[in-house]
C-alpha cells in the first residue's frame, strides 16, 4: 500500500510538471469557456438587434382593397418590431430576384372570398421573414373583416367569435425550465473536458514514458505490474476528477452569471440556486466514477501505443465516440430509465440533465455509479493483463491501419480488428443519431438510406486500406448444393426463432408489438412490393455487407473460425438493440455466418436475410391466408404434439442444412490444395 | 551470487512475405519463432565482474533483462543466493537484491535526482530516514551535490549518467546488472563507471555486465562469456581465452571463434 503510494506521488510529480497537461486542464475551464461564453452573448445579442425595427419592403398586386391593407401594413406599433413599406412595381417577380423587394402579396377575389398569395423567396433570410410578418398581417386584416362583419349582422362579438377559451399552465417551476436549458448542455461540455483532462495525462504515462525510455527503468523496481499500473491509473484519475471540479466550477459560475442576466431582464423568472446544490453534489459523485472510467479506458487505449503521437492517434476514436454519444442530452424526450441506467457515457448524461430539472431516482443514481465502477473495474482487470505482457512493454503490436497515410499500405491486406469495431463504431453512429433523423424524415424510405450507408462505409474503409475485397466480403458465386444448405439451415433455424418467439412473447409480452405496430402504420402507405424492398431486400444485402462481410471477414483472418462466428452473430444480436430480438436475431445471426464461414459466399445468407425478412414481413401483412393455410405459423397457443412436429422439423432441417454446407466446404477445399 | 540454468526465451517474429501466386502477387503474414537466448546457465559469485560479450543481436540485452526480472524466461530459472546462503525465488524480493542499468534505462525529464531517489528508496522498502542519509551519503560519493536539485533533462550527460547509476545503488543491491552501460559515451564518463563497478567488486557484490567493447571487457572481468545467436560459444578468464586461440586480445578470440563456428557449419553441411 506505502509502495502504491510511492509510486502514486511520483506519477503525479511526473505529470504535473508537464505543461500540456497543465494548459488542459486549468486554461480550458478558467479562460476559454468564459471567452466562448461572452462571445456567444456578443453575438446573439447582435443577432437580435439587426433583427429589431427592420423595414421589408412589399408590393402588393391585383390588391382591391388596398388602401386598407396598405394601412394595416405600413402600422408601426409598438409590439410589433418590425414595419412594411409598400412599394409600387410592374415587375415585382424581378424585383424579387433583384432583391429591390422582399416579398409582394396578389389578390384574387371569387365567391366572396378574397385569396391571397404570399411571393417570396426562402433561400433568402430577409425575404422569409417578411413572409412570415405578411401572414400575420393577413390574420390580422382576416379577423378585422371578420368583425365587422359579425358587428354588422348584430351577433355579441366574444361569444360568437371565441366561444372557447383556453389557457396553458405550465407547471414546471421556474427553475426546472432553467435545469433543463442547462441540463443539455452541461452534461457534453463535462464530459469533453473530463476526456480531454484524462487522456492527454494517460498518453503521457504510458506511451510517453515508452517513448522517453523510462518504462524501462520503472520495471526494475520491486513492485507488481498490478502496482505500477494502479499507480498510473489513480494519478490519471485524480487529474481527470480535477479538471472535471474545475471545469464544473467554471461553468456553474457562468450559469449563475446568465441566471443573473435573466432575472435583470425579466422579473418573472424567480430561481433559487440553493435548491441546485444537492442536484450539484450528486452530479459530481457520478462525474467521478465517470472520470474513473475514463481514465481507464484511456490508459487501456494508449498503452498500445510506442510513442506519444501514435496514442494521440489511437484515442481520436475513443474521444469522437465519447463525444458523439454525449450529444443524447441535447435529443429531447429521452430521460434516465433502468437500461439506460448502466449504458456508460449516455447515463451520466442523462443523470446530469435529469438531475438539473430536478427527475431522478435514487434507484436510478446507484445503477450508474455502480455501472461506472463495474465498468472500471473491468477496464483495470483487463489492464493488468495488458500489462503484465511483455510484447506490449518491449515491443511491436498492430495498430489500425485506417490512420495510416493510405500510401503507405499494401495492397491486398485485411483489415485488423481495431479497424472492424471502429467501422462498427461509425456505423452505429450512423444508425443512432443520423438513422434517427432520416427515419423522422422520410419514413421508411429513410431507414434504408441509413442502411444504404453501411454498405457505402464498409466499402470506403475496404479501399481506403486496399484491402483484398473478394477475400473480405466474401464475394463468390455460392456451389448449388451449398445454396440449397444455407436454405435448409435457414428454415430449422427459422422455425426455432418462432418457438422462441412464442415463448419471448409470453414473457415480456410488450416489446414484440412495437414493431409490427410500426409495420402496421407503413401498410397502409406503402404497396406490397415496396414493403418487401424495404424491410427484406434492403436489410439482407446492407446488413450482411457490413456484419457478414466487413466485420466476420476481418473476425474470421484473426480468431479461431468458431469463435469469429459467434462474436460475429452477437454483435448481430446486440445492433438490433432489443432484448428480445437479441436471442432470436442472435441465432439468425449464428445460422447466416456459418452459412458464410462454410460456403464462402455472402450470397447464401443475403439469400437467408431476404427469404427470412419477407416471410415474417407476409405474416404479419396476411395474417388471414396465414390463418387458413399455415396455421400453425402465427399461432401463440401451441398443441404439445404440434410443437413436437416443428422441433422436429427443425433439428430435421438444420442437421440437413449443416451436413450439406460442411461435405460442400470439405469439396471445395479439396479442389483448392490440388 | 546468481545463477541460471537453462534459460531460453522465444519470441515470435511476423515478417511479410510476397508469394507469386498463378496472376497476381500475394502478401502473407508469415510467424516464424526463434530463440533470442537458447539455453543458457551461468554463474556470478561475490566480488566478481563477469562479462558478456558479444556482437549486437547476440541476445545479451534479453538474456540481462531476465537476469533482472525484467522480462520471464520461456524456459529455465535464475535464483539468488544472498550473504546468508539463503537461496530466493520471489521475484519481488529478487528485484530487492538487483541493481539494474541500462542504456535503456532512461531516467525522468522532469523529475530531480533528489526526487528520484527518495521515490525509488520508498518503493525498495526504505524508511524516510533511512533513505536521507543514504541519497546524502551517494551524493558525496558520486560527487553530485551541485546538480542534485535540478531537473534531469537540465543536465549533462554525465551527470544523468551518475544519477543513473545512483538511482541503481540506492537500495544497495547485493548484484549489479549493467547492460552497454559505456554505450555512447566519452571517455571520460565511461571510465567513472568502470571505475564504479571495480569499487563495487571490491566491496564483494556481483556485476554482471554486458558490453560489445572487448578491450574494456578484458581489462575489468574477471570471467567473460561469448554468446552469439543465444548461446554460449566460450567462457572462461580472458586470459585463458587468449591462450587458447593463441592470441593477444578478446576481440582476436571473437574472430577465431567465429570462424571456427563457420566451418562447424560448413562441415555439417557437406555431410
Amino acid at each position: 500500500m506505502k509502495r502504491l503510494f510511492t509510486l502514486y506521488k511520483k506519477e503525479m510529480l511526473d505529470v504535473i510538471r508537464d505543461k500540456k497537461t497543465i494548459i488542459i486542464m486549468i486554461l480550458v475551464p478558467l479562460i476559454l469557456y468564459p471567452l466562448m461564453f461572452f462571445a456567444g452573448m456578443q453575438i446573439a445579442s447582435m443577432v437580435s438587434q439587426e433583427s429589431a425595427h427592420k423595414a421589408y419592403r412589399v408590393s402588393l398586386e391585383g390588391v382591391s382593397k388596398e388602401e386598407e391593407l396598405r394601412t394595416l401594413l405600413t402600422k408601426e406599433e409598438d409590439e410589433r418590431e418590425y414595419y412594411f413599406i409598400v412599394k409600387n412595381t410592374s415587375t415585382p417577380r424581378e424585383d424579387l430576384e433583384e432583391k429591390k423587394i422582399d416579398a409582394y402579396l396578389e389578390m384574387q377575389e371569387s365567391e366572396g372570398k378574397l385569396k391571397f398569395q404570399i411571393y417570396y423567396n426562402s433561400s433568402i433570410r430577409d425575404s422569409q421573414t417578411a413572409s412570415t410578418m405578411l401572414e400575420k398581417v393577413l390574420e390580422d386584416y382576416q379577423e378585422q373583416l371578420r368583425k365587422e362583419k359579425i358587428k354588422s349582422s348584430g351577433l355579441d362579438l366574444e361569444t360568437t367569435l371565441y366561444p372557447i377559451e383556453s389557457e396553458l399552465k405550465d407547471l414546471s417551476s421556474q427553475e426546472q425550465t432553467a435545469g433543463y436549458m442547462f441540463g443539455s448542455i452541461i452534461p457534453m461540455l463535462m464530459i469533453v473536458s473530463i476526456l480531454l483532462g484524462a487522456i492527454y495525462p494517460a498518453i503521457d504515462l504510458t506511451a510517453g514514458e515508452k517513448e522517453r525510455g523510462t518504462m524501462e527503468t520503472l520495471l526494475t523496481l520491486p513492485a507488481s505490474s498490478y502496482e505500477l499500473i494502479m499507480s498510473k491509473l489513480l494519478a490519471v484519475s485524480t487529474l481527470a476528477m480535477i479538471s472535471a471540479i474545475l471545469n464544473f466550477l467554471s461553468m456553474a459560475i457562468m450559469g449563475f452569471l446568465v441566471f443573473q442576466s435573466l432575472l435583470m431582464g425579466d422579473t418573472k423568472i424567480e430561481i433559487h440556486l440553493v435548491t441546485f446544490l444537492p442536484a450539484v453534489l450528486l452530479a459530481l459523485l457520478a462525474v467521478m466514477t465517470f472520470s474513473l472510467l475514463v481514465s481507464v479506458l484511456s490508459i487501456l487505449i494508449s498503452i498500445f501505443a510506442k510513442t506519444f503521437k501514435e496514442a494521440e492517434n489511437y484515442s481520436t476514436p475513443l474521444l469522437l465516440v465519447i463525444m458523439l454519444t454525449s450529444y443524447v442530452g441535447f435529443l429531447p424526450n429521452i430521460e434516465l430509465n433502468t437500461t439506460l441506467s448502466a449504458v456508460p457515457v449516455v447515463n451520466v448524461v442523462l443523470l446530469i440533465k435529469g438531475l438539473f430539472s430536478f427527475q431522478y431516482e435514487l434507484s436510478h443514481i446507484l445503477i450508474v455509479l455502480f455501472s461506472n465502477v463495474f465498468y472500471s473495474l473491468i477496464g483495470v482487470f483487463l489492464l493488468g493483463k495488458v500489462f503484465s505482457s511483455e510484447r506490449l512493454l518491449f515491443g511491436e503490436e498492430g495498430s489500425i491501419q485506417l490512420f495510416e497515410n493510405r500510401r503507405n499500405i499494401k495492397e491486398g491486406q485485411m483489415p485488423s480488428i481495431p479497424d472492424a469495431i471502429f467501422l462498427l463504431a461509425c456505423c452505429l453512429m450512423v444508425m443512432i443519431y443520423l438513422g434517427a433523423f432520416l427515419q423522422r424524415k422520410f419514413g421508411m424510405l429513410g431507414n434504408s438510406m441509413m442502411q444504404s450507408l453501411f454498405v457505402i462505409l464498409s466499402c470506403l474503409f475496404a479501399w481506403y486500406i486496399k484491402a483484398d475485397k473478394k477475400k473480405l466480403f466474401s464475394l463468390r458465386v455460392p456451389k448449388p448444393s451449398k445454396l440449397l444448405g444455407g436454405l435448409l439451415l435457414w428454415v430449422g433455424t427459422f422455425l426455432i426463432m418462432m418457438l422462441l418467439g412464442v415463448v419471448l412473447t409470453k414473457l415480456m409480452p410488450e416489446s414484440v408489438s412495437e414493431v409490427s405496430e410500426k409495420l402496421g402504420q407503413y401498410m397502409q402507405e406503402l404497396s406490397m412490393a415496396e414493403i418487401i424492398v424495404m424491410f427484406a431486400v434492403v436489410p439482407a444485402i446492407c446488413e450482411e455487407t457490413l456484419f457478414r462481410g466487413f466485420i466476420f471477414g476481418t473476425l474470421k483472418e484473426r480468431i479461431k473460425p468458431w469463435q469469429a462466428v459467434v462474436l460475429t452473430a452477437a454483435v448481430f444480436g446486440l445492433y438490433h438493440m432489443s432484448v428480445v430480438r437479441f436471442v432470436t436475431t442472435g441465432i439468425l445471426g449464428l445460422a447466416l455466418t456459418f452459412a458464410v464461414y462454410q460456403s464462402g459466399s455472402i450470397f447464401v445468407s443475403m439469400l437467408m436475410h431476404a427469404l427470412n425478412n419477407t416471410v415474417s414481413v407476409l405474416t404479419m401483412c396476411y395474417p388471414d391466408w396465414f390463418e387458413t393455410h399455415l396455421a400453425w405459423l402465427i399461432q401463440e397457443e401451441l398443441s404439445g404434439t404440434e410443437v413436437g412436429i416443428l422441433i422436429a422439423g427443425a433439428v430435421a432441417a438444420i442437421i440437413l442444412g449443416v451436413s450439406l454446407l460442411l461435405s460442400s466446404f470439405s469439396a471445395a477445399k479439396i479442389r483448392r490444395s490440388s | 551470487m546468481i545463477k541460471a540454468t537453462g534459460l531460453c526465451k522465444k519470441f515470435t517474429k511476423t515478417e511479410m512475405t510476397a508469394e507469386e501466386g498463378k496472376k497476381k502477387k500475394k502478401l502473407q503474414k508469415k510467424k516464424t519463432e526463434f530463440y533470442a537466448v537458447d539455453h543458457i546457465s551461468l554463474e556470478a559469485d561475490p566480488g566478481e565482474i563477469v562479462g558478456i560479450l558479444g556482437p549486437n543481436g547476440a541476445g545479451k540485452t534479453t538474456l540481462l533483462r531476465i537476469l533482472g526480472c525484467l522480462m520471464d524466461a520461456t524456459e529455465g530459472e535464475v535464483t539468488l543466493t544472498d550473504g546468508k546462503g539463503r537461496v530466493i525465488t520471489d521475484r519481488m524480493e529478487k528485484k530487492q537484491k538487483i541493481g539494474y542499468l541500462s542504456g535503456n534505462t532512461k531516467m525522468y525529464g522532469r523529475l530531480s535526482s533528489r526526487e528520484i531517489l527518495s521515490i525509488f528508496g520508498e518503493v525498495y522498502g526504505l524508511s524516510k530516514e533511512e533513505c536521507k542519509s543514504r541519497i546524502e551519503q551517494i551524493i558525496e560519493i558520486l560527487d553530485m551535490s551541485s546538480f542534485v536539485d535540478n531537473r534531469i533533462e537540465k543536465l549533462s550527460t554525465g551527470q544523468t549518467q551518475r544519477a543513473a547509476i545512483a538511482r541503481c545503488m540506492i537500495h544497495q543491491p547485493e548484484i549489479y546488472i549493467f547492460d552497454e552501460p559505456t554505450l555512447g559515451l566519452d571517455v571520460l564518463v565511461s571510465e567513472s563507471i568502470l571505475e564504479f563497478m571495480k569499487q563495487e567488486k571490491e566491496k564483494k557484490k556481483t556485476v554482471l555486465y554486458s558490453t560489445h567493447y572487448m578491450e574494456e571487457a578484458q581489462h575489468l572481468c574477471d570471467r567473460v562469456l561469448m554468446i552469439d545467436h543465444g548461446k554460449i560459444i566460450a567462457s572462461g578468464t580472458p586470459e585463458e581465452l587468449m591462450e587458447r586461440y593463441q592470441v593477444t586480445n578478446l576481440r582476436d578470440v571473437f574472430f577465431s571463434l567465429r570462424k571456427e563456428q563457420d566451418m562447424l557449419q560448413n562441415a555439417e553441411k557437406l555431410l
